[in-house]
């Protein structure tokens, strides 16, 4: 029986859009009926709830949306070569609206056992570490998106690394999102599976080429097994209008290093929860991130650092640049469970507002409950330094070129710290094109 | 150069300079020196054109124009350089970068081209000599974890590069140890002749038996309370500042 009065529920609606089409394996099938039931007449949560106190879904929850695997024949530019990384040139995925491409995929010169694949077809296959792993990390309390993602998804990346196997080059999964006249919704889903003593680094770019309104749901799981080092970069450039919606969970063992650098630069409202378990001891995870918002855009980023045995270290800078009305919210929870000991956890928000009118909401989190720990947390919100935009101008340096050169110089150490050449420059790139767009570092002057 | 005419100049709605009097000439070295609070880093900063000092009255006339006039950028373009007490560090940003934006910009302001990075290498390569400086400290970002001393003489590295009129160096030798302060000397003399001037703010005069000043002028209590040559600095080094300051004090009981 229906219920009428929930008919129009946005979650019930979108799910509703993907008909009754099922995948072949019959535990992915039960794992979507699962997520399916889970928030089935669940409403989208409101402002009132704590997690989403300064994000609201309000606009989402008016929008429709059609699949983005039914828009046909997308609109597609015809330079997609040119979004590849030349680092990654010989291994990496594009989807187009969510959907694989195999056109402008490419998977060779990879090391012997290493599986580089459309998750559809590895699921369909029945790859028993795939689906032994899927669905088994992203999981947060009082969550849609992660088992919205989980009701529907199709396409996405499944990366698989044998033990004592080191990639050398970044693997590239680039997300082209056209621009159409029709609103789409998709699900792209990555599952990371690295076997001990692995190396990888892992490049999720998410691309939007129009203007246009689309809801981008991405949920990415990384698991690795001891003594593995993986590098994770996102790149989110979706369109201006678009919503980005994401969920990252890593799960993190013995004597591992995992490095997360998250790049929000377009979207009206991108929102990402980002997890990183230490599940064992001497394992490191970083979080940092940077953002930059201007016009009415919001960037929320809320993430778990959960340290759960001794002797582990987690790093945390996310850095946000703010102009015109943007707004950027932080919400860092930090726990430190009773056999963490010897954790060593820092974590830094530093906000720059370049305008007036910009918003910056910080909020670090910490839950310690062993009592031999070192935790630092800070947040700050602020504008330019005055001493350092004096000390330029008086070696003969305009306001606006001062104003882009320090704004430049608050970015410069998160992109430094990102392994890829040409992921740099790129970002130096963007970061150069918003401070010189920027209207209230040409009206300072 | 410089003509100073009856200045008067506030922070935070505090008068610290009251009723300076002061002409620079091309060519000329001026010592400025007085005690620690008597407004020397405000008279340089003031004519560097820092934004939180106001001239409530008087007038500070550069090459026939009036500085009150200009943005601090213009002014440097125009040849105005400070070297500052205390350089601050700018996380993210490179010497290298910042110098050759800088002197790009005041070869704009001359009508000459821009150098490149390669050209520019080539330029600065001899200036970094002159400072003794290693060109490693060029990747570096603008004076982070440089040390009291390379700070100071990364000011007058930058001094060398852009080439300015009139420098106002403020207590460029304090905190030097005696090798640094002949280098960083050496240096501000090559830099200046007869085309230029050197306003040079210390407060020891350690610093003029290396750099020979045309004029000593002793600030008290934001006013030039003596003037003279050369030797005037020896007198304090004698007497000490109470010197001057007693005699101010007299002189101001009297009126
Ligand atoms: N930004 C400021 N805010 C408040 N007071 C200031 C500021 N700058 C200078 N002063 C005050 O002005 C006086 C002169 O300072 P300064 O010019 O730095 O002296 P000097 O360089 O001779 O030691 C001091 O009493 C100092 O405390
Ligand atoms: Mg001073």
């Amino acid at each position: 029986m229906t219920d009428i009065s929930k008919e129009n529920l946005f979650i019930d609606r979108l799910i509703g859009s993907y008909g009754a089409e099922k995948p072949t394996n019959a535990r992915v099938q039960v794992l979507q009926e699962e997520a399916r039931n889970s928030i089935a007449g669940k409403e989208l949560p409101t402002t009132r709830h704590e997690e989403w106190k300064y994000c609201s879904l309000r606009t989402l929850n008016k929008q429709t949306f059609v699949p983005a695997k039914d828009i046909t024949n997308p609109s597609l530019p015809d330079n997609v070569g040119d979004y590849i990384y030349p680092e990654a040139e010989h291994h990496h995925l594009t989807f187009i609206n969510g959907v694989y491409s195999e056109k402008y995929s490419k998977t060779d010169k990879l090391p012997e056992g290493v599986i580089v694949a459309n998750l559809a077809e590895v699921l369909d296959a029945g790859n028993p570490i795939a689906l032994e792993h899927l669905g088994k990390y992203a999981k947060w309390e009082d969550d849609p998106f992660a088992p919205l993602n989980t009701s529907v998804f199709r396409d996405g990346a499944f990366i698989y690394v044998p033990r004592s196997v080191k990639i050398d080059d970044p693997i590239q999964l680039l997300f082209i999102n056209t621009d159409e006249k029709e609103q789409y919704v998709m699900t792209p889903r990555c599952l990371v599976v690295g076997e001990q003593s692995t190396e990888m680094t892992v490049v999720e770019d998410h691309i939007g080429f129009g203007d246009n309104v689309y809801f981008n749901c991405p949920v990415s799981e990384i698991t690795l097994a001891e003594n593995s080092h993986m590098t994770h970069v996102k790149l989110q450039r979706d369109s201006r209008q678009a919503y980005h919606i994401s969920r990252l969970a890593a799960d993190i063992s013995r004597d591992s290093d995992y490095k997360s650098y998250a790049v929000q630069l377009g979207s009206q409202l991108s929102r990402s929860d980002v997890k990183a378990v230490l599940t064992d001891e001497n394992t490191h995870a970083t979080l940092d991130g940077l953002v930059m918002v201007n016009g009415d855009q919001l960037s929320d980023t809320h993430s778990i650092m959960d340290h759960t045995m001794p002797n582990c270290t987690s790093h945390q800078l996310h850095k946000c640049i703010i102009d015109d009305d943007g707004t950027s919210v932080f919400n860092g929870k930090i726990f430190v469970r009773e056999d963490a000991q010897k954790t060593d956890a820092f974590q830094e928000n530093r906000n720059l507002q370049l305008s007036n009118t910009g918003t910056a909401y910080a909020k670090p989190q910490l839950e310690i409950f062993a009592d031999d720990v070192s935790c630092s947390h800070g947040a700050t919100i602020g504008q330019l330094d005055p001493e350092e935009v004096f000390y330029l101008k008086a070696r003969g340096l305009h306001e606006s070129q001062t104003r882009q050169i320090l704004t430049y110089g608050f970015a410069l150490d998160v992109i430094e710290s990102i392994p890829v050449a040409s992921i740099q420059k790129r970002l130096s790139k963007e970061v150069e094109k918003f401070t010189k767009e920027s209207q209230s570092i040409k009206e300072f002057a | 150069m410089l003509t100073i005419k009856n200045l008067h100049a506030e922070v935070e709605g505090i008068e610290i300079l009251k009723g300076i009097n002061l002409e620079i000439k091309a060519g000329e070295v001026h010592a400025i020196m007085g005690p620690n609070g008597s407004g020397k880093s405000t008279l340089a900063k003031i004519i560097a054109g820092h934004p939180s000092y106001e001239i409530t009255k008087g007038e500070i006339i550069y090459q026939g124009e009036d500085l009150a006039e200009m943005d601090p950028d213009e002014r440097a373009r125009k040849g105005v350089f400070m070297a500052f007490q205390y350089p601050v560090e700018i996380p993210g940003v490179s010497n290298s970068m910042l110098m050759r934006e800088a002197y790009n910009e005041v070869r704009k302001e001359n009508n000459e081209d821009p150098l490149d990075p390669l050209e520019f290498e080539d330029y600065i390569s001899e200036k970094l000599k002159m400072v003794e400086m290693d060109p490693s400290f060029l990747e570096r970002n603008v004076n982070a974890g440089f040390s009291g001393g390379e700070k100071k003489r990364n000011e007058i590295l930058q001094m060398a590069v852009l080439a300015p009129k009139l420098a106002l160096l403020d207590e460029t030798d304090s905190g030097l140890d005696i090798d640094a302060l002949r280098v960083v000397s050496d240096g501000i003399n090559k830099l200046s002749g007869k085309e230029n001037a050197v306003m040079l703010v210390t407060h020891y005069q350690r610093i003029l038996n290396y750099i020979t000043p045309d004029f000593v002028h002793v600030l008290v209590k934001g006013k030039i309370a003596k003037s003279g040559g050369k030797e005037l600095a020896h007198e304090l080094e004698e007497h000490g500042y109470e010197w001057v300051t007693a005699k101010t004090e007299v002189n101001g009981e009297a009126k």
